[in-house]
C-alpha cells in the first residue's frame, strides 16, 4: 500500500472519528434535554392531577364597602401559590384583591393542601352571581357548582 | 528511482491527500450541520414539552359584548411570547388584542393573558352570536388550548 493511501485514510479516519464525536455529543444532549422536558410535563399533568379546589360557604358581598368575601379551600395534595390565583366574577377578571389570607396569615405565598384561603375582593359594584377562582395551574373552583 | 517516478509519486500523494481532505471537509461539515439541526429541533421539542397554556375563562358566562373577553393563563414552565398568539375562532383565524394582567411584563408561568376580540374591519366580519363556539388559542412554541363555550 502507498504512502498516499495510508495518508488518505489517516485523514479519512480522523474526520470520521471527529464526525462521530461531534454527532453523538448531539445525540446524548438532544436525549438528556428531552428526558428533562418529559419529566418536567408529566410533573405538571401529575400536579393538575393532584390538585382540587372548593369554594366553601357561601360568599358575601359588603354594600357599603363594596367588598366581596369568600374562601376556597385546598381539597387536593398539592401546595399552590395565592399570588398565581385569579378570580373572575361573572366572567370577568377582578385583580382588585383588598386581602388574601391562608389560615389567617396574609404574608404567606402557600397554600398547603387543607389549607383555607380567605379572599376580599374590592371594589365590586354588585352582588356577582358567579364566582371562579383558578389556581396557578389552571385547576379551577366555581360557586355555584 | 527516477526524478519522474519521484514526481508522479509526489502528484499523487498530493491528489489523493486533497480529495481526502475535500472528503473529509464535506464529510465533518454535513455531521455538524446534521448536530446543529438535531439540537435546534430538541430544543424546540423540550420547549414545546414543558409548555402548557390554558383558557381559564368561566365557561358559564363569557364576555363577549361589547368585546369577547378570553383568558389565558400560562400553566407551564416556560415563558411565552403574549403576542405571538394564533388565536382561532369557530374555526375562524381572528386578531386579538393581548395585554398581560396582574401587572406582569412578561407571560411567565402563572401570569394571565387577556385577548380581546372585536369584530372588525380588521377582524372577518364574525361576531359570535348566540350558539356553541369553540375557541383555539396556540402559541408560538406549538403549546396550544381549546375552549368551548355557550352564549345565550
Amino acid at each position: 500500500m502507498g504512502f498516499s493511501v495510508i495518508a488518505a485514510h489517516v485523514i479519512l479516519a480522523i474526520a470520521l472519528l471527529t464526525a462521530g464525536g461531534s454527532l453523538s455529543g448531539a445525540y446524548w444532549d438532544v436525549t438528556g434535554d428531552l428526558e428533562e422536558a418529559r419529566r418536567i410535563q408529566h410533573a405538571l399533568v401529575d400536579d393538575r392531577l393532584r390538585t382540587s379546589l372548593s369554594v366553601t360557604g357561601t360568599p358575601t358581598w359588603t354594600l357599603v364597602v363594596n367588598i366581596y368575601s369568600f374562601e376556597v379551600r385546598n381539597d387536593g395534595a398539592t401546595t399552590l401559590h395565592p399570588r398565581d390565583v385569579d378570580y373572575f366574577l361573572d366572567g370577568r377578571h377582578h385583580g382588585d384583591i383588598l386581602l388574601e389570607t391562608v389560615n389567617g396569615d396574609p404574608l404567606t405565598n402557600l397554600w398547603l393542601p387543607g389549607e383555607t384561603l380567605r379572599v376580599q375582593l374590592q371594589n365590586v359594584n354588585a352582588t356577582p352571581v358567579l364566582l371562579r377562582v383558578v389556581a396557578g395551574n389552571g385547576v379551577a373552583a366555581q360557586f355555584p357548582r | 528511482m527516477g526524478a519522474d517516478t519521484t514526481s508522479t509519486q509526489l502528484v499523487f500523494f498530493i491528489s489523493a491527500t486533497l480529495v481526502a481532505v475535500a472528503a473529509a471537509g464535506t464529510l465533518t461539515g454535513i455531521v455538524h450541520n446534521l448536530a446543529n439541526t438535531m439540537s435546534v429541533r430538541g430544543a424546540a421539542v423540550e420547549a414545546e414539552l414543558t409548555s402548557s397554556i390554558e383558557v381559564v375563562n368561566d365557561p358559564r358566562r363569557v364576555v363577549t359584548s361589547p368585546k369577547a373577553l378570553f383568558y389565558v393563563k400560562n400553566t407551564g414552565q416556560t415563558t411565552l411570547d403574549a403576542n405571538e398568539t394564533a388565536v382561532i375562532l369557530d374555526g375562524r383565524l381572528v386578531k386579538t388584542n393581548n395585554t398581560l394582567l396582574n401587572g406582569a411584563r412578561t407571560f411567565a408561568p402563572g401570569a394571565l393573558l387577556l385577548l380581546e376580540y372585536t369584530a372588525s374591519a380588521q377582524n372577518p366580519p364574525y361576531a359570535i352570536g348566540a350558539g356553541d363556539h369553540t375557541l383555539r388559542v396556540s402559541m408560538q412554541n406549538g403549546a396550544h388550548d381549546e375552549f368551548s363555550f355557550r352564549t345565550t
